[in-house]
């Protein structure tokens, strides 16, 4: 089969193998752009209530289309589409220029929406989205970004949300993912953050939201892609225990839950994918099984992904459950690839020259990881 | 400059929350939709509904065109916020003392008028969008402006909470409030005689709020972890000094409260680890009071206390497991509670008589849970059922390759394990994948 020269020349509608057997799954590449295309026009309506009641995060909604489109077509193509370096029209900004108006002046941080307070969670989403669209950060007020970030370093090397104090290992990974960005990773106290996290680890190998807290998927990625950035996956106590909690989400559907006894949910097919990734335990799940339940939740008609199958999709499971297709290596390899660690197109990872460390799988690595710092698996 | 005047969406909310009885609910109405109900357009007095003084009740298809109403209010107000900084600022540049005293005067009032109104605004504004950060802000900086009631909050989110449950700005929130009240608590300690009622009054009232959280949304991730959270914040930090006792009252009588309410939530993962963590405060505070007491560790009594702990903890996940053998969260209880006493026992502080006596509990638990998986399919007596026999295999392999228990057949009985987690039916791809590739590695690295 020869490489289509651009997504034009993709099928809308394709076989995703998922099985021993020459078995497959239907992947509905069309109605999931559609559904990406129609996403800003229904929720900036003024009249819409979804828009109204997602607004504080828009600035995460807006990443996470941005990213899902970019598994799905070229990047010229989901610039065009988005409108993300020039307006798509005389009353909508690009999304670039949106952005920096949602940089709240002498903070140091981005608001998740216009007139929004600074918090860590929009200022990592707003890095991640000018990234991805190629803007020279340097353009940016990066000293006052590192110091808003500093100042949320607290004294156990936990960091909060923003002035107002919330702790949660959430903002540990988007301080330290967004340093990295920036290239400013060593401003803050690495070594304590680390500690911080480290002290997050639970006696079922797990990570919680704080020290103490219940071991939930969301976090385990928050931590464990934490510590990859701050090359210190060693604090991780026992990796093989952390996979097996992991590998133990995965339910009779083939789909993942986030905490045992929980429903299985799409957006979990990140959360733990990319944690396996970087502990070099994807094999210890079943892969077609996933991708068999990620493609039952698809809405094949007005496209989206949904948490599960049968329910309403929405651009979070959508952007997570492309995420973990391609996690899986479901795609065709002429998509982007997205990378585990920093939750970007891989391409954009190397561009930007991004470090992290991984665990090697008895010499194996991933193609998608191969640039990254590997540490081999101890017993 | 003209004050604004608030919708009747928002001075009605405004109205029902400020009248209603502290354990008000929210209810969203109608509770059954039908087909024609779609076309209908609800005026404000059926969409906002006291019923019987005991619940709110929210028409959720008026919520849209609420939700649009309160939003107007709100950026309205915040459109005005930056007029007033601006306004203050021009003042306190303003030369002339007189006029610039005039000045701060209206200034003030007109601040104050602004933060009342971003109170009324944003008590309806979470009740529509409780996840909206900036909003709380807003809350936040017009209560500090205005000293307003933190115990007042603190009900405003318990009603809050009825509905929405899972906003984590929301639980931020409660996390900020409850750490004003604890300070002003805190502030007169010197002076006030119950300060120690005053703070375990209160982490009562916050156990009974998740507890009651955690009933109606299960396994609700926030209320669990506020209850977490609630020792680190509250009860360690002030209790620690000189109220120890205290502390070891509230973790028996929460050890004992999950007892309870496992008995009727059998699948309740995040108690499970809860219950973990009051266990392991509970041992941790029995060493400090060893330490702090400078008692000799041949102390009979201590030691007791220990063994105690130990059968207590193992005897409840025995009792939950005899009734509810297939449930996940059961098993890993008594994981959870065998990995917390191994630990506990390795500890310095604990005599050779508790460890002995300890370690020797955990062998025979071993022992009875794997003759029970080793022979069920072969004996009638210990049938089981295919998916308790993942559970229990699943246990055992875990207790012997992580903890070195399982006695003298522990290699054989390994092996025993991973055969049948290798090729177990019941428990579809988990078991296959990772035991099928990584098997041994696993279960002989240690």
């Amino acid at each position: 089969m020869s490489t289509p020269s651009s997504s034009e020349e993709l099928p809308g509608k394709m076989n995703i193998p998922a099985g021993e057997n020459g078995s497959f799954v239907f992947f509905h590449r069309e109605s999931h752009l559609k559904y990406i295309a129609s996403l800003s026009a229904k929720l900036d309506k003024p009249s819409s209530y979804e828009g109204a009641v997602t607004e504080h995060l828009r600035m995460s909604g807006i990443y996470w289309t941005y990213a899902a489109l970019s598994l799905l077509v070229q990047r010229p193509e989901a610039d065009k589409v988005l409108g993300v370096t020039s307006a798509p029209s005389d009353d909508r900004p690009s999304i670039v220029d949106w952005v920096l108006k949602c940089y709240v002046k002498g903070t140091g941080g981005f608001g998740g929406n216009l007139g929004h307070d600074a918090h860590i969670l929009y200022t990592l989403s707003a890095l991640q989205i000018l990234v991805m669209a190629e803007y020279d950060l340097n353009q940016l007020h990066v000293d006052d970004i590192v110091k808003f970030i500093l100042s949320l370093q607290q004294e156990d090397g936990s960091f909060v949300g923003d002035q107002w104090g919330e702790v949660d290992t959430r903002f540990s990974y988007c301080a330290i993912s967004a340093l990295s960005l920036l290239s400013s990773l060593g401003e803050i106290n690495l070594p304590k953050a680390v500690e911080y996290i480290a002290s997050c680890q639970n006696l079922d190998g797990g990570f919680g939201s704080m020290k103490g807290a219940e071991s939930h998927a969301g976090q385990v990625f928050c931590c464990v892609g934490a510590l990859s950035i701050a090359k210190s996956l060693h604090v991780i106590k026992h990796p093989d225990l952390l996979g097996w909690w992991l590998a133990e989400r995965q339910c009779d559907s083939g789909g993942l839950n986030g905490r045992p006894e929980k429903q299985a949910d799409v957006c979990y097919s990140w959360w733990i994918l990319s944690a396996l990734s970087i502990i070099g335990r994807v094999d210890w799940i079943s892969g077609d099984k996933l991708a068999t339940f990620i493609s039952k939740a698809q809405d094949p008609d007005d496209g989206g992904i949904a948490d599960r199958p049968d329910d309403m999709p929405d651009i979070f499971h959508t952007f997570f459950g492309l995420s973990g297709l391609s996690l899986l290596g479901k795609l065709p390899s002429v998509f982007r690839q997205i990378d585990p660690v920093y939750a970007l197109p891989v391409d954009i990872v190397l561009e930007q020259k991004l470090s992290a460390q991984i665990i090697g799988s008895n010499g194996k690595v991933e193609d998608r990881l191969s640039h990254y710092e590997i540490v081999e698996r101890h017993k | 400059m003209a004050t604004q005047s608030l919708s009747a969406v928002v001075q009605k909310l405004h109205d029902y929350v400020q009248q209603g009885p502290t354990d008000f609910e929210i209810t969203i109405l109608p509770t059954v939709m039908t087909k024609e109900m779609e076309t209908d357009e609800l005026s404000l007095d059926e969409s906002l509904v006291l019923m019987e003084g005991q619940f709110l009740g929210m028409d959720a298809r008026s919520l849209p065109w609420m939700t649009r109403v309160i939003r107007k209010d709100y950026k309205a107000l915040k459109k005005k916020a930056i007029l007033l900084d601006a306004a203050a600022g021009a003042a306190a540049n303003d030369g002339s003392s007189t006029s610039a005293s005039s000045m701060t005067d209206v200034n003030n009032n007109a601040l104050h008028h602004h933060h009342s109104q971003i109170l009324m605004a944003t008590n309806a504004l979470m009740l529509v969008n409780p996840d909206h950060s900036t909003a709380w802000g807003d809350r936040r900086r017009a209560l500090i402006a205005t000293s307003g009631d933190w115990v007042r909050e603190m009900q405003f989110l318990n009603l809050l909470m009825t509905q929405h449950s899972k906003a984590p700005s929301s639980w931020g929130h409660r996390k900020y409030v409850l750490q004003q009240i604890v300070k002003a608590i805190v502030v007169v300690k010197e002076i006030s005689d119950d300060y120690e009622s005053k703070l375990v009054d209160l982490v009562h009232k916050e156990i009974a709020f998740c507890s009651k959280i955690a009933d109606k949304f299960p396994k609700n991730y926030y209320a669990w972890t506020h209850r977490r959270y609630l020792w680190s914040s509250c009860i360690l930090p002030h209790l620690q000094q000189s109220y120890h006792a205290t502390i070891i009252v509230l973790l028996n009588q929460e050890f004992d409260a999950l007892k309870l309410w496992l008995e009727q939530h059998i699948s309740d993962h995040s108690a499970v680890h809860y219950l973990g963590q009051v266990l392991e405060m509970r041992l941790q505070q029995q060493q400090d009071q060893q330490q702090q007491q400078h008692i000799q560790s041949s102390s009979s009594s201590l030691n007791d206390l220990s063994i105690s702990i130990a059968h207590n903890s193992l005897n409840l996940a025995n009792a939950l497991l005899k009734t509810h053998p297939d449930h996940e969260s059961l098993w890993i209880l008594r994981r959870l509670m065998v990995q917390i006493l191994f630990q506990h026992a390795q500890q310095h502080s604990v005599t050779d008589s508790a460890k002995v006596a300890i370690l020797s509990m955990l062998e025979d638990l071993i022992d009875e849970v794997w003759t029970k998986a080793h022979f069920s399919e072969n004996n009638r007596d210990y049938n089981i059922s295919g998916i308790t026999s993942v559970y229990a295999w699943s246990f055992l392999v875990w207790c012997m390759s992580q903890l070195g228990l399982g006695g003298q057949d522990r290699p054989k009985r390994l092996l025993d394990g991973l055969a049948f987690l290798q090729s177990s039916e019941n428990k579809s791809h988990v078991y296959h994948e990772m035991w099928k590739t990584n098997g041994e590695e696993i279960l002989f690295a240690k």
